[in-house]
């Protein structure tokens, strides 16, 4: 009896155990998703580029203040102007 | 026409455009007098707005689902197969096979360790998701999503079996390769994953030649052993391995209960069917118990053992890092062992730094490099000390199994099992009946 109810308990102890860890996969994976987030706002407050320099696609092109997005714009705005 | 004969004419016209890679250029770049060298990789595609980035993460979403689907639900192999050809256009040749997960590993790494490097969401995003579709789903990333597994998948012609004791001792070198890649990436030396992925080449259309060989090497020998980077090379395998253990849902071999007809034994390429355990005999049971006992007392060992070697490594591992190589050829320079200059010597002279700076930063970088190699080796070290435990350790199985660890979801096994054939006859004259 005893050995049965032994047996029977394992896949029961193995499926709480893997729940388990799946489930602290998962927030894992969600607190690293936050944290890049986190980093990536922070990074952009403290006026470091997010890009790698390069302003071409960025994102946050339109709204950056770094000096190498302002002398982009500028030559831009004076392309457009046809200067 | 023959089955193998269609898959020679695939492998020539996957291969033929590459052939580009030897052309010259029409308009060749003039030659300068200071003998610079192109860098010897693939070159880098396009960079693509970043909508275009959403866009490829929600298909890859899109994707998984279709791959959840067809895998755990639909159980068809064919329907796999042909989401894995579309997958492999798409994510492979219309995308240049970048962002890929497998690549993606070393700007997380990069995000973790440097401060000033901000992750591009679209490459976290790529990271990510297969990683949560696999504690869901299993390895249908693998299956039917991966380019890298479905250009392998597309030639495996005449599977052969790899003892699972080769294929474990195998697998060490994809834990190597992460571990290495995570290092390289943690200190800002290189992308090694990228620098050495033997597809991307064909994905391009062109590249460095060894890489591309690589590629040929690693598909000849695909005829034969199925995906041999997924299974033996591939760093995020070895991730989504450990996930796909504690994954929900999973294939199964047979949609109902196993009759042991023995049938998809030989059906998995990849030696991913376990079959059924009986207990041990009480003297196997007691032997087992004791080298399980001597592998623990060995683990401590090997851990050391392998920091060791890591640490020692570190004059060797260091030299990939370009500062420190520059440091060294100054060194040269300067103490007259050697003669003439380099582009990269000649550049840091331009920059106006000192000597002094430059040998203080390659310091840095060796010690960096020290410790990290010292943590590279104790986790080979840790990894080889748990696989050797693995041999000591039998789970019990009462009919015949899909590792999930090893399974790939590729859904060849679907087709032998007379339960799903079963299945199938009924869903198929339910449908007829209605």
């Amino acid at each position: 009896m005893r050995e049965s109810l032994r047996r029977a308990s394992v896949p029961a102890r193995r499926q709480l155990i893997t729940r388990l860890l799946r489930n602290a996969s998962l927030a894992v994976l969600g607190l690293a998703g936050g944290a890049v987030a986190v980093k990536r706002r922070r990074l952009l407050r403290e006026g470091k580029c997010l890009n790698q320099g390069g302003c071409r696609d960025c994102g946050v092109f339109g709204d950056c203040g770094l000096p190498r997005a302002l002398s982009t714009r500028s030559v831009l705005a004076r392309i457009r102007d046809g200067q | 026409m023959t089955r193998l004969a269609r898959i020679t004419a695939f492998i020539v016209a996957l291969l033929v455009p590459c052939l580009s890679a030897l052309g010259e250029l029409r308009f060749p770049p003039p030659e300068f007098e200071s003998g610079y060298r192109f860098p010897e990789m693939a070159p880098l595609p396009v960079a693509r707005p970043a909508l275009y980035e959403y866009i490829d993460a929600a298909l890859l979403v899109v994707a998984l689902l279709l791959a959840s689907y067809l895998i755990l639900r639909r159980r068809s192999r064919r329907a796999i197969f042909g989401l894995m050809i579309l997958a492999l256009f798409y994510f492979g040749f219309v995308r240049d096979g970048c962002i890929c997960p497998i690549g993606a590993i070393q700007n997380v790494t990069l995000t973790v360790f440097d401060s000033t490097y901000a992750i591009p969401l679209a490459a976290a995003a790529f990271f990510v998701i297969p990683l949560v579709f696999t504690l869901f789903c299993g390895r249908v990333f693998c299956g039917a999503v991966c380019p890298l597994g479905a250009i392998q998948d597309a030639v495996l012609i005449h599977p052969v079996r790899v003892p699972r004791w080769l294929e474990s001792g195998l697998r060490l070198l994809a834990y190597t390769y992460l571990g290495a890649a995570v290092l390289f990436a943690a200190i800002g030396s290189a992308f090694l994953i990228c620098r050495y992925d033997p597809f991307v080449g064909f994905f391009r259309l062109n590249g460095n030649w060894n890489i591309l060989v690589l590629g040929v090497s690693l598909l000849v020998i695909g005829l034969f052993v199925g995906r041999p980077y997924c299974r033996f090379l591939c760093p995020y395998g070895v991730i989504l391995r450990q996930l796909s253990r504690l994954s929900k849902r999973r294939v199964t071999i047979t949609p109902s209960e196993c009759i042991k007809c023995r049938l998809c034994e030989d059906a998995c390429p990849f030696g991913a069917i376990r079959e059924p355990t009986e207990d041990w005999p009480e003297g196997e049971y007691k032997i087992a118990k004791r080298r399980l006992t001597l592998f623990l007392l060995l683990l401590p060992v090997l851990v050391a053992a392998g920091g060791w070697a890591g640490y020692s490594l570190k004059e060797r591992l260091a030299r990939v890092h370009p500062r420190v190589r520059t440091a060294e050829r100054v060194y040269l320079e300067e103490t007259g062992q050697v003669t003439g200059t380099t582009n990269a010597s000649d550049a840091f002279r331009t920059t106006g730094q000192t000597s002094e700076a430059l040998y203080k930063e390659a310091t840095e970088i060796r010690g960096q490099f020290a410790v990290g190699g010292a943590w590279l080796g104790v986790f080979i070290g840790f990894v080889a000390g748990g696989k050797l435990m693995a041999l000591s350790v039998r789970r019990r199985r009462t009919e015949y199994e899909a590792d999930p660890a090893s399974c790939l979801a590729c859904g060849r096994c679907y087709k032998y099992c007379p339960k799903e054939h079963e299945r199938r006859k009924k869903t198929r004259e339910a449908v007829g009946g209605r």
